[in-house]
């Protein structure tokens, strides 16, 4: 009985893995076609539109978007490393109300708050924001509640008895923070930058809106440039990151 | 020099109500180990956090070698705070 339900459950596991990793294995396959359009199995291979990557229409968007990236996990990651220590750690008054401000950024549509964003640069007589500065902005509004959750997370499960045998040897808030604090919640810390840097390369619903003309970071271009771009979406839509927005 | 390592005088605490120690007074000359037993509840923690300095306490003085403690941050008294089996001892 019990080997019945193990081989259960590992036939499902294997099935959501497939689930999720076959389209994946499709568009491989369908990248080394030789035609622009989508065929599952190509009559001849071809590594051509490898090559076509190289191009600067391609690599100018992907460094654009990977400073943007970089940038934006940097400065998420520092604002929401002090917004988690207020919250979660020291407890400030309040604290309840500030980390559900921090995360209402999720509670808005992404296109909603691209809209939203445009409108106030424009009315706020910051139209020259559009472009990078504007992105990394947006961009950090957008990634700043998964560091906050991420770090946060990380800062209520530190064990507030080592914080206190440190303040009774001796130890100042500074040492405190970086011998003590810094080093227990470095995981939490790394995978919210991870987050942020995630989120904000491949973000296209935000961006679109930000965009300057002629300087697109790396995933916009992916849409519009190519002639197929109704196949490039369904591509996307099979991609399992659209799966799991689905749910 | 006083003789005595850890004076509590008329010692008590209370959270909001209820009061947790009350008027304990203790001496611990110099050299000696003690060791507080007790039910849980009964204020051991409390105690022992008040001495560390992580609680202040309600009335009473704590000395540590003859001086007066109150307003002294747990990182500027000579006492070393353990968790779990949580020892209160002096440096």
């Amino acid at each position: 009985m019990n080997r019945i339900v193990s081989g259960l459950f590992w036939v499902s596991i294997a099935l959501v893995m497939a689930f999720i990793t076959l389209p994946l294995i499709v568009v491989m396959a369908a990248s080394l076609s030789p035609s622009s359009r989508v065929t599952l199995v190509p009559w001849e291979w071809t590594v051509r539109w490898y090559g076509d990557l190289m191009a600067r229409r391609w690599i100018d968007p992907f460094i654009l978007s990977a400073q943007i990236a970089i940038l934006v996990s940097l400065i998420s990651g520092v604002l929401g490393l002090l917004a988690a220590y207020v919250v979660a750690f020291e407890k400030c008054p309040g604290h309840a109300t500030i980390m559900s401000f921090l995360l209402s950024p999720l509670a808005v549509p992404q296109i909603v708050k691209g809209v939203a964003i445009v409108l106030f640069l424009s009315s706020a007589g910051l139209y020259r924001w559009v472009g990078t500065p504007g992105l990394v902005a947006a961009h950090i509004i957008l990634t700043l509640p998964f560091a906050v959750r991420m770090i946060a997370t990380a800062m209520f499960n530190f064990d507030k008895n080592l914080d206190r045998a440190g303040q009774s040897t001796g130890a100042t808030k500074a040492q405190r923070i970086r011998h003590l604090l810094l080093p227990i919640i470095k995981p939490g810390v790394f995978s919210g930058m991870t987050f942020a840097f995630i989120i904000s390369f491949n973000n296209i619903p935000l961006s679109v809106f930000l965009v300057r003309p002629g300087k697109p970071p790396c995933p916009s271009p992916s849409l519009t440039i190519s002639n197929t771009a109704s196949i490039r979406c369904w591509l996307r839509s099979m991609s399992p990151r659209c799966f799991s927005c689905w749910r | 020099m006083s003789t005595s390592d850890i004076e509590l005088i008329n010692l008590s605490k209370n959270f909001g109500t209820s009061q947790i120690v009350r008027e304990i007074d203790l001496i611990v000359p110099h050299g000696e180990f003690v060791s507080i037993p007790g039910p849980s509840g009964c204020g051991k923690t409390t105690t022992l956090n008040m001495i560390a300095g992580f609680i202040s306490p309600s009335s009473g003085q704590i000395r540590i070698r003859g001086v007066e403690q109150s307003g002294v941050p747990p990182e500027k008294r000579q006492s070393v705070w353990c968790f779990r089996t949580m020892p209160c001892f002096l440096i």
